[in-house]
């Protein structure tokens, strides 16, 4: 579900709207994964996101953590199947418990199609 | 009714009566399917060798210093003799009473990985005389391996907590509680801590893809945490039995690609380091992959994790020190052990 806020932004709580212990890159491999983010809450919010021309916010805090599996399946998955520029353009993060997040996901953006 | 055959032993008699029933069934779906026809099952003995009654039994002292960390030779050295005994046809029995001065928490993880591993592959048992000093039994006791053994909840006095996989998959939820346990020994609430949490699960995942030649999700995994409320720190080990990162695909993919001179002169510690910095590629040849350990290594050498360890085949890496060493002796699976002061 995408929530806006006050200033009409569009947003993604992964730990509210998704899970607080997300898991590994493959449904196969475990519960809570990058692939499944990836299918149920960021390809249609994204896809909402565009078609209403706006960014899509990504909040980040509130679990236990990430493994990097988990992120470059996801992000990186988005931006296999839109294109980095695409994706890096729509995306903005919200991290305040691990300040570095936001750059290493650009990163995985990034390299997706490499 | 009381249960009265709930101990370790019986518990591993009814788990190789369960795995020859299994396969009497697949032979029996085998037989059927093949179009060979079928016969009632002769009716199945499950008279159960109970090999700690009629096999010899061969003590072997626990080291000095049970630790895998700080003593790893010695340790797998232990091991090494104890399959001995099993190969043998003995039952081992480990002695932690005559010598053993001190038992550290990743040691015990070590050992319980160990000995269900070859108590499976040598259809026996391990038996541990417990040590007499009331300190090392209470670091025992204190482990969490009790409750481990008895599958019940982590009592008030437990400073550990161990975990072994459940199912075929990663377990994020078992990582979750390992650090609640942890933080809320430590510092009387639940707090977060994110390069622990994520480590686990890397871990886990690296276990799932790559610990057995010929599938993925069949290798168990162990996992444990113990606290030491004065350091106000955190112990974290997880250790599988599995083939090892230099028996992985992946590695066997990398060797097989370098030329002859290059393969004799990259060591198996460097094949390590660079794995570690991401310089091999990903097995399947996807170069977006392979960010799991060199995640590791980033957070170990930011003090993320503090005093991270490696252990894998002859290869002892400290990471925090940058120190990359070869063993003497092989550890037959992959072995990760950090701390967290937070």
């Amino acid at each position: 579900m995408t929530t806006r806020d006050d200033d009409n932004r569009l947003w993604v709580f992964i730990a509210r709207d998704f899970s607080e212990t997300p898991g590994p890159r493959r449904q196969d491999e475990g519960d809570d994964s990058g692939e499944e983010f990836l299918e149920r809450c960021l390809i249609p919010q994204f896809e909402a996101a565009r078609a209403a021309g706006r960014s899509l916010w990504i909040d980040l805090d509130g679990t236990e953590g990430y493994a990097t599996s988990f992120l470059e399946e996801a992000f990186g998955g988005l931006a296999r199947k839109y294109g980095s520029a695409a994706v890096l353009a729509a995306l903005q993060f919200k991290s305040d418990d691990q300040s570095y997040l936001p750059q290493e996901i650009r990163t995985y953006v990034q390299e997706a199609n490499d | 009714m009381k249960k009265t055959h709930r101990g370790a032993g019986t518990r591993y008699l009814t788990r190789v009566r369960q795995r020859e029933a299994l396969r009497d069934t697949r032979r029996y779906r085998h037989r059927k399917r093949s179009g060979r026809g079928w016969r009632a099952r002769p009716a199945r003995r499950f008279t159960l060798r109970q090999p700690s009654l009629t096999k010899p039994v061969e003590t072997i002292p626990a080291p000095e210093n049970f630790d895998v960390v700080g003593n790893p030779e010695e340790f797998i050295a232990t091991f090494d003799k104890l399959e001995a005994v099993m190969r043998n046809g003995s039952v081992p029995l480990l002695d932690f009473s005559e010598r053993t001065q001190t038992v550290s928490s990743d040691a015990i993880l070590a050992m319980v990985a160990i000995a269900t591993r070859l108590a499976r592959k040598y259809a026996t048992v391990v038996r541990l005389r417990w040590p007499t000093d009331p300190v090392l039994a209470g670091a025992f006791a204190s482990s969490g391996l009790k409750s481990y053994l008895e599958d019940t909840p982590p009592t008030d006095t437990d400073l550990g907590m161990i975990r072994r996989r459940h199912n075929k998959k990663v377990e994020s939820k078992t990582a979750r509680d390992l650090i609640a346990f942890s933080t809320r020994a430590l510092f009387g609430e639940r707090r977060r801590e994110h390069a622990s949490y994520a480590t686990f699960i890397e871990c886990m995942g690296n276990t799932f893809e790559h610990s057995d030649k010929h599938a993925e999700g069949q290798e168990t995994w162990w996992a444990s945490i113990n606290c030491d409320p004065l350091a106000r720190k955190a112990q974290c080990t997880f250790v599988d039995i599995g083939i090892g990162i230099f028996e992985s695909v992946a590695f066997k993919g990398f060797v097989r690609r370098m030329t002859g001179a290059v393969r004799k002169l990259t060591s198996r510690p460097q094949v390590l380091r660079d794995l570690l910095q991401r310089k091999i590629g990903s097995r399947t040849g996807e170069s977006y992959r392979n960010r799991g350990m060199p995640k590791i290594y980033a957070d170990a050498r930011a003090g993320l994790l503090q005093n991270l360890i490696i252990i894998t085949d002859n290869v002892y890496a400290d990471i925090t020190r940058d120190e990359f060493k070869t063993m003497n002796r092989r550890f037959k699976g992959t072995f990760y052990h950090w701390e967290f002061t937070t």
